[in-house]
């Protein structure tokens, strides 16, 4: 047994991928596995990822000792029991998303009939193309934005931001770029406004006195976390009643790691909550 | 979600770099005063400080983030833009109220122009102008 460091997330799914099955109580893992082929047995007795129980990825042991030997020696032993359960449909797909949506929306723009909510259709958008781009860019990525933009009539940036990063960094004419923000879904909130909270300042210690800043973001380096803990550590002294709740998926294991360390290294650990 | 903005006095990221950000989004809804850094959509959001405080970007180009440089950037004890976030933050703690009330702003701009609902109207109307060839003529 070897315990070690959390790692970051290519070298922990290589690892997943070179392991013969995973023994975790992470929902994340209940979900990976599965897409590498790789069982995974489960120490809990219930899951919010049924799916893969259904499947038959996956399999609940719970906590007893001697159940988890023995589910994890017939994986090991059972040569027909581990091939059945690396074998089975994966609930969370087969890594395709991309392509069926890219297929979805060009069916959708050249079928004959379109769906009723969209009204009547246009002739032209029969001839219409979209292309979605986003993520990382790397040099392929570039050369697909060059070509993108070489018959694409409009571009749609997300932001101004967006917009000044495609145009001066890949050279799209600023005309042909349009900025169409992202909205807020207020009815899914407006259903709820009634309702008593489940998640109170009460429940994260916090005073109702307390001034608490919240920094929704998942646990990744792009949000840079850390920096808002310097931040709040520099004015800690001057603002007593400051708080601040990080609040977020874990997007990187390494980096929710190293905002744990940063809150007890700046001695925050009863003002920051994570 | 809904009850952490609830909870919250106000909406505060530090991030390298933003798309959009639609959590910034939802925390005007609730009225909270934001502050940002400048990267996604937090200038067009932010005009002249009137629901929160912009903050410069921790590196000159935030856009160039890229997998070979992030976690230097991220763990970074003394960004850029340190000094620029505290100041934020006292401004926020001196004046709470005067914060809350300019924020109330937030929630009238998502009803105008940030609602899920908007945001397809436009990206319909768009593609109806394109498809009848109307755009780019």
């Amino acid at each position: 047994m070897h315990p070690i460091e959390p790692l970051s997330y290519v070298p922990f799914v290589d690892l997943m991928r070179r392991s013969a099955f995973s023994i975790a109580d992470s929902g994340g893992i209940q979900e990976e596995a599965p897409s590498l082929g790789k069982p995974v047995l489960v120490l809990r007795q219930k899951t919010e990822r049924p799916e893969a129980v259904e499947a038959g990825t996956v399999k609940l042991v719970g906590t007893d000792e001697e159940r988890i030997v023995s589910e994890g020696v017939r994986l090991l032993e059972d040569r027909d029991e581990y091939i059945r359960m690396t074998r089975v449909h994966n609930p969370y797909g087969d890594g395709r998303a991309c392509g069926r949506i890219a297929e979805a929306i060009s069916s959708l723009l050249n079928r004959s009939t379109s769906p009723a909510e969209f009204g009547p259709r246009p002739q032209a958008l029969a001839e219409m193309r979209v292309i979605l781009a986003g993520g990382p860019v790397s040099g392929r990525i570039r050369e697909a934005i060059r070509r993108a933009d070489f018959c694409a009539k409009l571009h749609i940036a997300v932001s101004s931001n967006v917009k000044t990063y495609f145009c001066e960094k890949h050279g799209v004419q600023t005309d042909k770029v349009m900025v169409i923000p992202n909205g807020v879904n207020i009815a899914k909130f407006d259903k709820l406004a009634g309702e008593e909270p489940l998640v109170t300042r009460a429940l994260l210690r916090l005073a109702s006195d307390d001034i608490v800043l919240l920094n929704a973001a998942s646990l990744h380096g792009t949000k840079a976390q850390i920096h808002a803990i310097k931040a709040f550590q520099r004015v800690a002294a001057r603002c007593p009643k400051l708080r601040l709740v990080l609040l977020g998926a874990v997007a990187d294991p390494a980096y929710a790691a190293e905002i744990s360390r940063a809150i007890e290294h700046n001695g925050l650990v009863d003002r920051v909550f994570y | 979600m809904a009850d952490c903005y609830r909870l919250a006095d106000c909406f505060f990221l530090s991030s390298l770099s933003e798309e959009w950000s639609l959590a910034k989004t939802e925390a005007m809804y609730f009225e909270l005063p934001l502050i940002l850094t400048d990267v996604g959509g937090a200038r067009d959001i932010i005009e002249d400080n009137d629901i929160g405080i912009l903050v410069p970007p921790a590196f000159s180009d935030p856009m160039e983030v890229s997998a070979a440089n992030l976690w230097a950037y991220c763990t970074s004890e003394e960004p850029r833009n340190l000094d620029a976030l505290a100041a934020a933050l006292e401004d926020f703690y001196s004046r709470p109220d005067y914060w809350k009330a300019k924020a109330k702003a937030g929630r009238r701009k998502v009803l105008e122009k940030y609602t899920s609902a908007q945001a397809a109207a436009h990206h319909r109307r768009v593609f109806d102008g394109l498809a009848y060839s109307q755009y780019g003529r």
